[in-house]
């Protein structure tokens, strides 16, 4: 090694040491902050967006509630159409996502209605106690004292418990609701969700309202990003109405399926299937 | 769930601490500054992090994260992003982190596996032979790159040393 490569080599390890032995007082722990700060930056703003809108339909759909008939449709739930009510007046059903149980049924009583049947399952996103989904979902048309059922959060599943497929159907018979949503990815701005409800083995004469929901993952409030629904009218195959996402995140989406007299449903549920989600990226 | 995440934190946890104070000197040698050397070093951390589920797999996560350092360090000197230009003065003579600038710029202006070889062997003080193995290519190889490469840096700072003397003409 020559005179000068051997300055070089003995520059490179003394400026090697002094920094090595520099003190840097960084911990793990706030590095991992870091991150998670960093993570959190955008959804933060888009929380206050989905914060915003649910206001917006929460006041929508208690001022509908409120409203009697004539009945107007909140506008925000779109394309619900049930089929018509010939002989009682009917009213919109409220939307109650968001409330509380007890609030939500005083936000139906006031609207004419009655709740049906609550059940009470967990969810990723709504804070136990809140209502996590109805059916008929808002803005459906029903006749005055219809049941309401309602589903409410019982806070986040438990730790440890996988989200797969499996275990919802080894709990349960198999459900007659098949769900499909695509794509599985794709780019904010130019994909558009495509989604439908498959009902098999049901009765010909067997109809109702079906439900989807997608709800945002990354939402710290968890409000569903989209709502709509259908009808159906015995088994098949009914698409949703497609939902161009507006932002990036994890989007699941959810299904409930239920006759017209509420006394039969069915449900996909949200965060179980990988195959029911879309990546969208920013 | 809760308890994976735990168990991951733990392994990085353990993973920082063995590689923060290395990661900070390799990139204080491709920065001169500390305070840069700090930033570059605490984004490699945190891309580690982020992706820990598939790094902390790696039989190497060190070796991993000390080549998005180098990509960090590359790139940002690209950008102009931390490069002083030296003082102008007559009064002026280079202190002990001018010194630093210089030899990182130099280090810096090398072909990356020079550049490699010597922040590894020169300043991390890693044997050739694990040089080697890190940068999968033969023993001579690596001997060769690093007698180019102090040779490179060598004349790069007689290089600036004569700027600068003939500036204080």
């Amino acid at each position: 090694m020559s005179n000068s490569e051997l300055q070089v080599k003995e520059q490179i390890r003394e400026m090697y040491v002094t920094a090595e032995q520099a003190p840097w007082p960084l911990t793990a722990e706030e590095l991992r902050s870091l991150g998670r700060r960093r993570r959190r930056v955008l959804p933060d703003a888009k929380a206050l967006v989905l914060i915003a809108a649910a206001i917006v339909v929460i006041v929508v759909g208690f001022l509908a509630s409120r409203s009697p008939a004539p009945h107007r449709p909140t506008g925000v739930l779109s394309t619900t159409t049930t089929r018509p009510h010939s002989s009682l007046q009917s009213v919109t059903v409220p939307d109650l996502v968001g409330l509380s149980q007890a609030t939500g049924a005083a936000v139906l009583a006031q609207g004419g209605l009655t709740v049906g049947a609550a059940t009470v399952e967990p969810s990723l996103v709504m804070p136990a106690g809140t209502i996590v989904a109805t059916v008929p979902a808002a803005g459906a048309h029903v006749a005055t004292a219809s049941a309401v059922n309602v589903w409410v959060s019982s806070g986040p599943p438990a730790a440890g418990a996988p989200a797969t497929t499996t275990t919802t159907t080894t709990s349960i018979p198999p459900s007659p609701l098949r769900a499909a949503m695509t794509p599985r990815s794709g780019p904010l701005g130019s994909t558009t969700i495509e989604a439908s409800a498959t009902l098999t083995g049901i009765a010909p004469t067997l109809s109702g309202t079906i439900q989807f929901w997608i709800h945002l993952g990354t939402s710290p409030l968890g409000q569903p990003a989209y709502a709509t629904s259908a009808t159906f009218d015995g088994p098949g195959t009914y698409p949703m109405p497609s939902f161009v996402p507006t932002i990036a995140g994890t989007y699941y989406l959810q299904v409930v399926a239920a006759d017209t007299t509420g006394s039969v449903t069915y449900q996909v549920a949200p965060y179980v299937d990988p195959a029911l989600t879309t990546v969208i990226s920013g | 769930m809760r308890h994976q995440f735990d168990e991951a934190a733990l392994s990085f946890d353990a993973f920082f601490g063995q590689s923060k104070q290395q990661l900070v000197a390799m990139a204080y040698l491709l920065t001169g500054e500390m305070q840069s050397a700090q930033d570059l070093a605490q984004e490699a951390l945190l891309r580690a992090w982020s992706r820990w589920a598939r790094v902390g797999s790696y039989e190497d996560p060190l070796g991993w994260t000390r080549r998005v350092l180098y990509n960090l360090a590359v790139s940002d000197a690209r950008r102009e992003k931390y490069r002083r230009r030296p003082v102008d003065g007559p009064a002026h003579s280079p202190g002990p982190d001018e010194a630093h600038l210089v030899l990182a710029a130099a280090l810096r202006a090398l072909p990356e596996e020079q550049m490699r070889a010597l922040v590894l062997h020169d300043g991390a003080g890693m044997s050739v032979r694990d040089v080697a193995a890190e940068m999968r290519v033969p023993e001579g190889t690596v001997k060769s790159w690093l007698s180019r490469g102090r040779t490179a840096a060598a004349t790069s700072l007689r290089a600036s040393s004569a700027k600068e003397s003939h500036v204080e003409q």
